[in-house]
Parts: C-alpha cells; sequence; structure tokens
C-alpha cells in the first residue's frame, strides 16, 4: 500500500532543497487572513494567488496551494468563533457552540480549541491520504448520484434538526433553502425563479447570501449592545488562555478522531466536503455525548467536532483531486487548474509514476500543520483583540467589509444585493425564532442535490427499486432517518416517561 | 408593546414571516410548472416545494391556535427593544430609539447597498459607517467623521489590490 522507496525519494526531495518551503508560511499566512476575514473565500485567494504558481516548479506550486488552504480552513473559524459569521460554510457548526463560547468571555478558549482540533484534523486528514489513497479513490468511484443524493439529504436533515428548538421550522426553512438552490437554468435548459433576471440564471449567489444570512442578520441583533462580550475582564487577550484552550482541544481524543475520519470520508465526496462533513460530525458527537443539551450554549466538544472534521476533509478531498483528477470543492477546483498549467494531470496513472511527487505534498503537508501551530497562535491572538472593538465601529465595519466581500465573489452589484435581501430575510427570521443555518446548507446543496437526483432518475429510468440495488445508499438512507428521527423519538419517550417515573 | 385584541405586534410580524415562506414556496412552484412540465424539471423542485407548503401551513395553523388559546390582555408590555430582547425601564425616547435601532442601521445597510453604484463604494461607506455610529450613539464628531473617513479609504484601497474586477468609486 505504501511505496517505501518514493516515500525515501520524497523525503529527498523535501530535504534537497529550501526552496519549496519558502511558499508555505506566506501560503498560510495568505490562507490565514482570507480565511478570518468575512466575504472572503478560500478559493477566491487561491484564485487571486493562482497566477504566481506560473512560476514555481510543481511542487512548490502545490506547497503554497496547500498552505492557502489549510490556513483558510482554519482561519474561517475565526470569526464563526468571535462574531457568529463562518468565513465559509465549512465552519458553520464551529460557530454553534464557538460563538456562544466567546460571547460568555470564553473566546480565547474556543479559539485554542479549535485550533488544537483543527491542526490534528489535519495532519489525520493527510495521514490517511498517505496510507490509503489507492483503496480510497476505489471506494469514491463505488458511490453514484443515488449516494451523493442521500448525503446532501443527510447534510441538510442534520442541519435542520440540529439548529431548531422546533424541528418543523428548521426543515421549513431547509426545504426554503433546497428551492432557492435550483434557481437558475436546470440540466434540461428550463428557466426557474429568475423574475426575468439573467444575473439568476447561474442561480443565487450563494456566498453572499450566507453572509447575508449570518452576518448581517446577526450584526442588526447586536446594534443595542456595547461589546461583543458584556464583561470587561471577560474581554481579556489572555495567551495563556488559548495555549490552555489549545492542550484542551488536544485531550478530546475520540470527538477529534471521530471528526477527522468522518471529515476524511466526506471530504472525498466530490462537491460535498468540508461543507457537509462538520455538521455530519457535531452532530454524531452531540448524539453520543452525556449532555447533548449542552451542545448550541458553548461545548468546547462541539468547536472541536466542527473544527476536526473541517480540517481532515482537506486530506480527503485531495484523494479525489490526486487520484481522480476530480474537484471537490472550490478550493481543489483551483489546484486542478495549477495542475494543467503545469501539464499535469491527476488520476491512477499520475499516482503511479509520480508517487514521490505526491508523498512530497502529503509530508509538506505535515510541516504545514506544524507551522499552523506557530502561525496561529501568533495570528488569533491579533484577531482575538476584536472582542474589545466596541460593537458600534464593529457592526458597521463588518458589514461595509463584507459588503465589499461580496462585490469581489461576483464582480458586480448582484453579490451585495442578495446579502442585503438574505440579511433582512435573516433578520426577519431570527426575531421569531427561525434557524438560519438550514437556509444556508440548502442554498449551498439544493442544486447539487436536484442534479444527483435527476442522475439516478436517469439511471434508473424512473424505478425506484433501483435503490434496493444500491446498499451503501439504504444505509445511508437509514442513517438519515435514524440521525434525524431516533433523538428526537427518544427524548418525546424520556419525557412521556418522566411523570409515571415520580409516582411513589 | 401595544396589544390590539390578542394578536401582537410580533405575532402579526410572524404570520407573515410564514404567509412569504408559503407564497415563496407556492409561487416557484408554478413557475417551475409553467418553465416545463417534464418530469426531469419537477422531479426534485414539485415534491419539495409541496412540503414546503405543508411545513408552513402547519407551523401557521398551530400558531394561530396558540394565540387563540392565550389569554387575552388589554394593558401594555414592556418594552422589548427590536433585536436586543431586553427589557428596558427608561424615558420614551430612549425606549424609542433602543426599539428602532436595529430597524434604522437596517435601513441604512439598505440605502447604503441600493446606492453604491451611485455613490460609489468609498463615499457610500464612509456615509454608511457615519450613520450607523450615530444612530448607535457615537457623539463626538472627530470620532464619528474621522473613523469613517479613515475606515472607507483604506478599504477601498486595499480591496482595489485585491479584487480584480472594477468598482464604482468618487474619490479614491
Amino acid at each position: 500500500m505504501i511505496d517505501l522507496t518514493a516515500v525515501e525519494q520524497a523525503l529527498t526531495i523535501l530535504g534537497s532543497s529550501w526552496e519549496p518551503w519558502l511558499v508555505v508560511i506566506p501560503g498560510l499566512l495568505i490562507g490565514l487572513i482570507f480565511g478570518a476575514v468575512p466575504g472572503l473565500q478560500i478559493s477566491v485567494a487561491m484564485a487571486v494567488f493562482l497566477p504566481l504558481t506560473l512560476y514555481m516548479d510543481f511542487l512548490s506550486a502545490m506547497l503554497f496551494l496547500t498552505g492557502i488552504f489549510t490556513g483558510g480552513t482554519f482561519g474561517s473559524g475565526i470569526p464563526a468563533i468571535l462574531m457568529n459569521i463562518p468565513g465559509t460554510s465549512s465552519a458553520i457548526a464551529t460557530a454553534f457552540d464557538g460563538y456562544p463560547m466567546a460571547r460568555r468571555g470564553q473566546h480565547n478558549e474556543a479559539l485554542g480549541v479549535a485550533l488544537g482540533a483543527s491542526t490534528v484534523g489535519s495532519a489525520i486528514g493527510y495521514l490517511v491520504l498517505f496510507t490509503l489513497i489507492s483503496p480510497l479513490s476505489l471506494a469514491v468511484l463505488k458511490l453514484g448520484p443515488a449516494e451523493l443524493f442521500v448525503v446532501v439529504l443527510w447534510g441538510v436533515m442534520l442541519i435542520a434538526a440540529l439548529s431548531a428548538k422546533n424541528f418543523a421550522r428548521g426543515l421549513l426553512v431547509g426545504s426554503i433553502g433546497l428551492l432557492g438552490g435550483t434557481v437558475g437554468m436546470n440540466a434540461i435548459g428550463a428557466i426557474r425563479g429568475t423574475m426575468g433576471h439573467p444575473e439568476l440564471l447561474d442561480g443565487i449567489p450563494v456566498v453572499p447570501a450566507m453572509i447575508g444570512l449570518f452576518a448581517a442578520s446577526e450584526l442588526f441583533t447586536q446594534v443595542n449592545e456595547d461589546y461583543l462580550v458584556g464583561k470587561a475582564e471577560s474581554r481579556r487577550l489572555n495567551f495563556r488562555r488559548i495555549l490552555r484552550g489549545f492542550v484542551k482541544g488536544l485531550r478530546m481524543p475520540v470527538v477529534i478522531l471521530r471528526g477527522s475520519f468522518i471529515g476524511t470520508l466526506i471530504g472525498a465526496v466530490p462537491g460535498v466536503g468540508s461543507s457537509v462533513s462538520n455538521l455530519v460530525s457535531y452532530s454524531e458527537t452531540q448524539r453520543r455525548d452525556p449532555d447533548p443539551a449542552s451542545f448550541g450554549k458553548g461545548n468546547p466538544k462541539g468547536v472541536a467536532a466542527a473544527e476536526s472534521a473541517n480540517s481532515s476533509s482537506e486530506g480527503g478531498s485531495m484523494v479525489t483531486l490526486l487520484a481522480l483528477g476530480i474537484p471537490g470543492g472550490g478550493g481543489t477546483a483551483v489546484m486542478l487548474a495549477a495542475f494543467s498549467m503545469h501539464n499535469i494531470t491527476g488520476g491512477p496513472r499520475f499516482i503511479r509514476e509520480q508517487t514521490d511527487i505526491v508523498y512530497s505534498i502529503i509530508f509538506a503537508n505535515f510541516a504545514q500543520v506544524l507551522l499552523l501551530i506557530l502561525l496561529g497562535l501568533a495570528f488569533i491572538h491579533l484577531l482575538s483583540a476584536v472582542v474589545k472593538v466596541p460593537l458600534r465601529f464593529l457592526v458597521p465595519s463588518v458589514l461595509s467589509l463584507a459588503m465589499f466581500g461580496a462585490y469581489g465573489l461576483t464582480g458586480n452589484m448582484v453579490g451585495p444585493v442578495t446579502a442585503l435581501l438574505f440579511g433582512l430575510i435573516g433578520w426577519w427570521m431570527r426575531r421569531h425564532d427561525y434557524p438560519v443555518a438550514p437556509m444556508v446548507v440548502g442554498l449551498l446543496l439544493g442544486g447539487m442535490a436536484e442534479g444527483e437526483m435527476l442522475r439516478t432518475y436517469q439511471i434508473s429510468g424512473g424505478d425506484w427499486t433501483y435503490l434496493l440495488e444500491r446498499p451503501i445508499a439504504i444505509v445511508l438512507l437509514l442513517l438519515l432517518l435514524g440521525s434525524a428521527f431516533l433523538p428526537r423519538f427518544l427524548r418525546r419517550r424520556k419525557l412521556l416517561a418522566a411523570p409515571a417515573d415520580r409516582k411513589p | 408593546m401595544k396589544r390590539s385584541g390578542r394578536f401582537t405586534f410580533d405575532d402579526v410580524s410572524h404570520v407573515l414571516l410564514l404567509l412569504s415562506f408559503l407564497a415563496a414556496a407556492v409561487w416557484y412552484l408554478m413557475d417551475t410548472l409553467g418553465a416545463s412540465q417534464r418530469v426531469e424539471n419537477i422531479l426534485f423542485v414539485g415534491p419539495l416545494a409541496v412540503a414546503a407548503i405543508a411545513l408552513s401551513l402547519y407551523i401557521l395553523i398551530r400558531l394561530v391556535v396558540d394565540i387563540s388559546n392565550r389569554p387575552p390582555l388589554g394593558g401594555p408590555e414592556p418594552v422589548d427593544p427590536v433585536g436586543s430582547g431586553e427589557d428596558v425601564a427608561a424615558s420614551p425616547l430612549t425606549n424609542f430609539v433602543l426599539r428602532w435601532r436595529a430597524a434604522f442601521v437596517a435601513l441604512l445597510f439598505t440605502l447604503y447597498v441600493l446606492s453604491l453604484n451611485t455613490i460609489g463604494f468609498d463615499v457610500g461607506t464612509f456615509l454608511f459607517v457615519m450613520g450607523c455610529l450615530i444612530v448607535q450613539g457615537e457623539r463626538n464628531p472627530l470620532v464619528f467623521v474621522g473613523y469613517p473617513l479613515v475606515f472607507a479609504a483604506l478599504v477601498t484601497y486595499a480591496f482595489r489590490l485585491l479584487v480584480p474586477y472594477p468598482f464604482t468609486t468618487l474619490l479614491f
């Protein structure tokens, strides 16, 4: 499974010259900055800096881009914790417990836990990539549209079940989000929901919508408060508490291992990746915890579960990129562009013939993890200062930055206007206790869900007994139903049983 | 918050939200059916829209039943500032400001976004940040003019370097 000769060659390549290493620290820093600024995306950072890789050899180019990827994945958790604004969809579940921790004045610990879980998760993801790249790539090939459709539904169902006190409300906004995700021209050329606006032919721009739903709507609700963290003593920046949080994160091996395993596995599924893995990992951790009610109120395990999963997804997505030449998301799509700029095609042949280069990329990423710890500790200490900024400055500043970011994503006013509309909708929803996260996930995965369902229909010829021939799809479907309804059923049974227990 | 009969302002707002979801789902279903009635077009959207309509109606009916079962109240309720959820015992003017501050910021944000293409990102950002600072209680002119000025200039300059698209500005 592991080619030892290639391992030796990879170590020689990495040790013989310091040149490939020169780009790692700038890559990590760029990723941290782009991930941490609401409205800027990791894939945008990679795309902006892609032309620079033309002047690098292939290995340096990959180290630079994976550096941005690694830094950005962790960086996106920082605004999720400090401002309830996930930098990317992969950090949605990080905000569930990270933000309540920050509001309680535990922002230092929350950021430390996130860094600990993120670095370990990232290392495990690449360890799995190193040991299992061949069998994993074969397993991914076995997933058909039926399985992918169930995985997408699972993601939406989980988020609806997790983020709403009232399941029906979560399902409703999740369904509206999924419908919104199908706006535009579909596979058969039918145009739906565009209201005659050609800008919507490609669908609702999801990231600006996410900025509006998460950031703008949250900031509107903060205008009557003075600081993100109420108590003055809780606002203090404390490097020791960040370090303590980091160590605390490392002391949750089961949560992190489970999250990393889920992250790597789901990360390898093209198009789904870290957007779903952080939710699945969070849900599993909450389900198995002795105190599930503490989740969503500032339980550090929730942060560790989400961060370990989204960071390990990077290793998983690299499986499909390197072994199959299929990008799993925006970031790996940019890497694929770097592949073609260097006349390299990913796939089984690339793995077989250039194993030393593949291993070099993997080993360099282990080193990146160590560098991320150092840079992350310095960077989050700097960024924690945001809790000291009065909200009257923070609210308009973040809203303006987000609008610049939304414009940068679409290149026209569609981005800011989308963010505005969804910001107002999100604010209205929050006022009546409707969760915004299911709508975001629905918008993100609606188009994909429809595409996979359509492909399943075409392959099966409309015969639904085809599903019975897909055991993986059936298992996934049972898992979906079990994880969404079983906890509710058990809770209801417990509630019904409670008065009876109290009888003498 | 004044109650008119059994419905509070919040109840009306909640019912309107649900009616908006319902209307959106019905409209999208009709638009999809109008675009094409082929199975490939309605396979996903059809059942999903029906589910969204059913969920909206279910929550709406439960809400109306809950409101109907609530004992009627005559007097005024404690003021719940929009977006804060805190009780405030202060002058009517303070109550008014606190209650509607979030709405003012939302209104400023709407004007800001809709005017960006006309007055430019630089001037728009300056005016928006300044407006928000004033609405949120900043009274030092040096601060509510100086900070937006520096912020708008720096952000506009930085994004011009980072973002590959041209964007409207008046000054920078």
